[in-house]
């Protein structure tokens, strides 16, 4: 080490020293001040960077990880509007994105059938939320739309609004309003397209260069509605929509799933929900062409083969998902089978039903709607669901003739080759996996009271309460994403585990995003098995993170 | 010495006395085996060390309390006959103050300190011991780093490195520049280059 006679400055401290202080700076505003120092601090940021970037990626997968909602923290002083200390941001199935160092939240909707169509930033430096006064013209207010980043805009597209409580079986309203926040101009532009996606909520959409890929959701037709896997594009610089060319296998049509950007040219969809009591359970892989706008060119799906079916949640729609580098984070409640720890339901119904649903190339959804154990009612889908004997349920893209719906069907439903044929007893084909299901489980609850019966006759101190279940707790789920492309494979792998005892409690319809080295959920509601009482706090924002105790 | 970021592991000692009483080391380690161990590898628990500094002054220190630093831990079980550790990097006056450190903290060990800090008031972060501790001038506040470094005391290191981040924290690049009197040596395109980048890490 080379020794100075006088005094030592910052600039003696060996590289590997600055950056171990970098990494006590907040990684987002001041990492960002940091690079702009000089070269040298640059650098030392760009390690520092990548070292919290992969702790994270490894704590999430190999866990443990933990959470805080961000009243821990003393900050600087947080910037806040005079009406946020009203205003409550507590609601679900609203948008956000990530916007340098801040997250954005518009819109969604409460319990109590109030829907905003507010703007929300969150300073993920300070950790401070700001209700945000916009001008120009305010989309409607909605929930369930999708919301991205391009450039310094957010763009909005789709909701709907929660029906009034009165008078009854009024319908909610599906909007098909587009609209771009400029951030740096603070202003609100409302764009209509003659050409563009009809009124759709709980779709998806994904950002490829300048393209926005609409993927699904509850599509307004004529007088009603209805799921479908429409895939629509915006051509954001010409202010054009198109819609694709795409192969003959799709997905069957669905709402309240999660769309995954591999990359500017593959897509993940994962799950969702197709219709009343049709969850879905597959995962698909949408490969865009090279040239994404070319007209002639074929977009192709790919149902991927899932492994790891041990690790997997229940269900997958209306939860939180996120991707964190090759992996897709997922936040369910934690399975009661898992606390056991056999093979889960899931997985062996998943398993014996695939075999009869290879040949339609799509796993059977009223299948997937007997995953849930029969005793428990699916929540109802957030929008109202279509109603069956509803007429005008045209395949979406083949223009197929409507279907005879007195017909009972036993098979599946879903796409073949292109058709669309919704079922209309959906629980038809699933009553003998639901009696199953059933069997099951009364074997498992016999064999647990009699192992229970067994452990407090031999007096076993400390031997676990079997009929303790861990009824609320947020469970993270990760699917991997590495043998997706080379294999066509996805594989489930064990979630981390929370650090400490305390867990959070479950939510539905929160949004998760990825932040600097960590996870940020918003909002959302609690599960109906939440058993938590209504004083307890809960807080608008959580921070799921990799505890840094000592270095790396 | 931490000689890599990635290295925060079991420290590793460049240039220091070779580690050839290796198998000695492990068995002293245990305690419960002492009795085994009679006659000359004795060791009575009131040794004092004495710590020379660059100015080739010595301080005396109870030997367990040194033992804080991995560096001296090292000296003193590669020859337990030698009772003076020299230290020609770190000067008289931090030396002092690396002893009161460890002094005060040999029966007293300091909490993890949360990463990143929640705040850049060192009194909201550490115990007022140590937020004091590191209420000095900058120079000084260097030089502990780099004793803390150099003796291998991570405790210290801990704390000091952390006092620095809390006096990064907040400030803008200039202000940062101007605090620790760093040329800024990014051209104008280099800076806006710097400036507009978005992404946080290189996406995987």
């Amino acid at each position: 080490l080379p020794r100075f006679t006088e005094m030592a400055s910052i600039n003696d401290l060996p590289d590997s020293i600055l950056e171990f202080i970098l990494y006590h700076v907040s990684p987002y505003r001041d990492i960002k001040s940091c690079s702009l120092v000089c070269s040298r601090w640059h650098e030392c940021c760009r390690h520092v960077k990548e070292k919290i970037t992969q702790l994270f990626v490894d704590a999430i997968v190999t866990g443990p990880v933990c959470f805080s909602s961000s009243s821990n923290c003393t900050t600087d002083p947080p910037v806040l509007s005079s009406s946020s200390t009203t205003s409550n941001m507590s609601r679900f199935s609203h948008c956000a994105c990530m916007h340098g160092s801040s997250m954005y939240v518009f819109g969604g909707c409460t319990l109590t059938h109030t829907t905003f169509n507010d703007l929300w930033k969150i300073n993920l430096t300070s950790r401070s939320r700001e209700r945000v006064v916009t001008t120009g013209s305010y989309p409607t207010p909605k929930s369930h739309a999708v919301m991205i980043v391009w450039n310094d805009s957010l763009l909005l597209f789709g909701g709907w609004s929660t029906p009034y409580v009165y008078p009854l079986h009024q319908q909610g309203i599906l909007f098909d309003e587009f609209h771009r926040y400029d951030i740096k101009l603070n202003t609100w532009t409302s764009f209509v397209y003659s050409d563009g996606p009809p009124a759709t909520a709980g779709h998806s959409a994904t950002l490829h260069g300048d393209v926005v890929v609409i993927f699904g959701g509850l599509q307004k037709r004529g007088d009603s509605s209805g799921s479908t896997n429409d895939i629509y594009c915006l051509d954001i610089i010409n202010e054009a929509w198109f819609r694709p060319r795409i192969s003959e296998i799709i997905p069957a049509p669905r709402y309240g799933h999660s769309q995954i950007k591999l990359d500017d040219r593959h897509v993940i969809i994962i799950s969702g929900c197709g219709g009343y009591n049709q969850l879905h359970n597959d995962i698909w892989l949408l490969t865009i062409p090279e040239n994404i706008c070319a007209p002639r060119e074929v977009w192709t799906w790919k149902l991927l083969t899932i492994e790891g079916t041990n690790f997997m949640p229940k269900q997958v729609w209306c939860n939180p998902t996120c991707r964190v580098a090759d992996n897709v984070v997922v936040l369910a409640r934690r399975n009661e089978s898992e606390s056991e720890g056999r093979m889960g339901l899931a997985q062996m119904l998943f398993r014996s039903g695939r075999q009869n649903s290879q040949r339609f190339g799509v796993p059977s959804a009223p299948l997937a709607a007997a995953v849930r154990p029969a005793v428990e009612q699916p929540p109802p889908p957030p929008p109202p669901p279509p109603e069956p004997v509803r007429t005008n349920f045209a395949g979406s893209s083949s223009g197929q003739s409507t279907p005879s719906f007195s017909k009972y069907r036993e098979e599946s439903p879903g796409h073949v080759a292109g058709h669309h044929r919704p079922s209309v007893r959906p629980n038809a084909s699933s009553n003998r996996e639901r009696r199953l299901s059933m069997l099951s489980k009364y074997e498992d609850r016999l064999r647990a009271a009699m192992l229970k019966e067994q452990i407090s006759k031999s007096g076993v101190v400390g031997a676990p309460r079997l009929d303790q279940k861990p009824a609320c707790s947020q469970a993270v789920y990760v699917l991997q994403l590495q043998k997706v492309l080379s294999d066509g494979i996805v594989t489930w792998v064990p979630g981390p585990s929370w650090q400490g005892s305390v867990v959070p409690h479950p939510r539905l319809l929160c949004s998760l995003m990825l932040g600097h080295g960590e996870l940020v959920l918003c909002g959302g509601k609690r599960t109906e098995e939440c058993d938590c009482s209504a004083a307890e706090p809960w807080p608008p924002i959580l921070y799921i993170y990799a505890p840094r105790i000592g270095p790396p | 010495l931490i000689s890599s970021f990635d290295d925060f592991g079991p420290p590793v000692h460049l240039n220091i006395l070779p580690r050839a009483f290796d198998s000695l080391e492990m068995s002293e380690e245990s305690k419960s085996s002492k009795e085994e161990i009679k006659g000359l590898d004795d060791e009575p628990d009131e040794i004092q060390l004495k710590l020379k500094s660059q100015e080739s002054e010595t301080y005396p220190i109870d030997k367990n309390i040194a033992m804080m630093s991995e560096l001296i831990k090292t000296m003193w079980e590669g020859d337990k006959e030698e009772h003076e550790i020299p230290l020609p990097n770190v000067k008289s006056s931090i030396l002092k103050k690396v002893m009161d450190f460890m002094k005060y903290h040999h029966t007293n060990p300091p909490k993890e300190i949360e990463k990143p800090l929640k705040s850049a008031n060192m009194h909201e972060v550490v115990s007022e011991w140590d937020a004091n501790f590191v209420e000095v001038d900058q120079e000084t506040l260097f030089e502990l780093i780099l004793a803390a470094n150099y003796m291998d005391i991570k405790a210290l290191l801990d704390l000091t490195c952390a006092k620095v981040a809390s006096m990064i924290k907040g400030k803008s690049p200039e202000e940062i520049r101007k605090r620790f009197n760093i040329q800024n040596d990014f051209t104008p395109e280099e800076e806006e280059a710097v400036r507009a980048e978005n992404k946080w890490a290189e996406e995987s």
